[in-house]
């Protein structure tokens, strides 16, 4: 899947995860994929689940390497 | 009980009692607006009373306590410390408690320590007051300090030199026996 | 894209559901002139340039006096005889380098008045006459730009926001200025030093909103505050068709001669 956005949260903790990740899908469109990197383990359940309860849709969370995951979100509202 | 060693102890803030509902329904009045757990927990410490429901815990403005208090168990990565999934209310302040939270200055932590006849602690500054001081001690049923996390910190209305310890009903009942007798003695 | 800095500065508003990274552009980008930084220039000053309001013009011709110290709160006693406008920008700068101050260092009158509102997307009164009132509320009206208004006196103040085409307008609350001498100067009335801090922190939130387009802004309501009751009050303003500026058939359709003023010398800030 390609990514219409990519955000690098490595070293980031919340509450800029969060911060960064909802200005990020703020400046991508509707229906587009944004790709977010994080190496903050609460941050692979937290940046999901507040991008979902902002409504849009998670596609997907991968581990890419140790300590390392990437999370697929399209933007929906 | 909690409150003898709130006196003892010199506290500022009451101590809290967290109830951790497992099946039960949901008390009426789930809390409003997106507040965090740490500051639903400083303002209980101050009088106030909460209910967290599956829907009020999905609006608090951090989604840790979700995941640490059981109201859903992780998808993506495992995430410690938490309950597991399975709760279906969390009260917080009030008189019934599984678990009772103390917001304390370092000081005052070296004194109940002492009380407990010492502590094993663990934390590492994520999922703090939800997890390190909440899940985990309803968990192991030991005490466990916290140091708070960064976005605590950040948002809600703690001091630097406030961090919160989570005690067991029958750490502080215990705790508050050695009290009364040092009082005799 | 914000910098990082400006992530960790503005988090609290990016937060926020109805500000958002979107809310926090449109503050950087926004213009506001601040008319007077005087008591209540001072904290609405502050409270702009702390939320990161992109262009903040400063007008004020005047420069400050050690009387001025109870309530404005942008000056210090390093400041006494300096410009206000130098004292302003030099403090709001310190606080937020975002934000660019323009100085406009001269009193607002027929002349200059449409000018100096051309660059700004929104106005806020902060000074104490009421020819200046009126001449600034003639000049947004007929310029099309939204006035913030704040006044004070002795214990009380108020708030209300006046938008072109929507809600009443300055003269529909006071269709006429009072005959001169019937009103108190400044210099004669005096002021509790917080109250300015009280209506001009309510100036800049309803500036915010209104650049944001958020929430419910004072339009055709009038906020009154009395400090020695400690009581807030919100009236009902109707706009009212045979208003002189903004009524069915006005009367005023350019700026006029604003010859009443303050009874004792000029006293353009609160």
């Amino acid at each position: 899947m390609k990514a219409d956005r990519e955000l690098d949260l490595k070293g980031e903790i919340c509450p800029y995860t969060f911060v960064k990740s909802k200005l990020a899908l703020e400046e991508i469109a509707v229906g587009e994929v944004l790709r977010v990197v994080v190496d903050y383990p609460p941050a692979v359940e937290n940046v999901p689940r507040s991008m979902e309860n902002e409504g849009n849709e998670v596609l997907s969370v991968q581990p890419i390497g140790p300590s390392q995951w990437e999370i697929m979100v399209r933007k929906v509202g | 009980m909690p409150h003898r060693l709130k006196r003892y102890l010199g506290m500022e803030l009451a101590p809290v009692a967290v109830r951790i509902l497992r099946g039960d329904p949901a008390p009426p009045g789930g809390a409003t607006g997106s507040p965090t757990y740490c500051d639903l927990v400083l303002r209980a410490a101050r009088g106030e009373r909460f209910v967290l429901d599956p829907a009020s815990v999905r609006r608090l403005s951090c989604p840790n306590p979700e995941l640490a208090l059981g109201f859903r168990e992780p998808r993506f990565a495992d995430v410690q410390p938490r309950i597991e999934g399975g709760t279906t209310a969390v009260v917080i302040g009030g008189e019934e408690a599984d678990v009772w939270l103390f917001i304390l200055t370092p000081a005052q932590v070296t004194r109940l320590a002492t009380l407990l006849g010492g502590m094993q602690v663990s934390f590492r500054g994520e999922m703090a007051v939800c997890g390190e001081a909440t899940a985990q001690v309803y968990r192991t049923e030991k005490a466990n300090l916290s140091f708070l996390c960064q976005g605590c910190r950040e948002l809600s209305g703690y001091r630097d030199d406030q961090v919160v310890v989570g005690l067991t009903p029958a750490e502080v009942a215990a705790v508050g026996k050695k009290i009364e007798e040092g009082r005799k003695r | 894209m914000f910098t990082e800095e400006q992530i960790r500065r503005y988090s609290r508003h990016i937060l926020l559901p109805e500000v958002g990274g979107a809310g926090q552009r449109r503050l950087l980008a926004a213009r506001v002139l601040l008319l007077g930084a005087g008591g209540l220039g001072s904290p609405t000053a502050y409270y702009l340039a702390a939320a990161g309001v992109g262009t903040l013009g400063i007008c004020d011709p005047d420069v400050v006096d050690l009387s001025n110290l109870q309530r404005q709160i942008l000056h210090a006693e390093a400041d006494l005889g300096r410009p206000k406008v130098d004292s302003a920008a030099e403090k709001l700068r310190a606080l937020n380098p975002d934000v660019r101050v323009v100085c406009h260092r001269t009193g607002i009158d027929r002349g200059n008045a449409l000018d100096l509102l051309a660059d700004y997307d929104l106005v806020v009164d902060g000074t104490d006459n009421f020819a200046t009132r009126y001449l600034v509320a003639d000049a947004c009206h007929l310029a099309g730009k939204p006035l913030v208004h704040g006044s004070i006196f002795r214990f009380e103040g108020q708030v209300t926001v006046f938008l072109p085409g929507e809600g009443p307008c300055y003269r529909c609350l006071y269709p006429e200025p009072p005959p001169a001498g019937l009103v108190p100067s400044c210099q004669e009335a005096g002021v509790l030093g917080v109250l300015p801090g009280i209506i001009g922190t309510v100036q800049a939130a309803e500036a915010i909103k209104l650049l944001l387009g958020i929430g419910r802004p004072l339009v055709g309501r009038l906020l009154t505050y009395d400090a020695l009751e400690m009581d807030f009050h919100t009236l009902a303003v109707h706009r009212d068709p045979a208003c002189s500026l903004c009524g069915d058939t006005p009367s005023i359709t350019a700026l006029g001669e604003y010859g009443f003023s303050c009874e004792v010398g000029a006293c353009p800030t609160a």
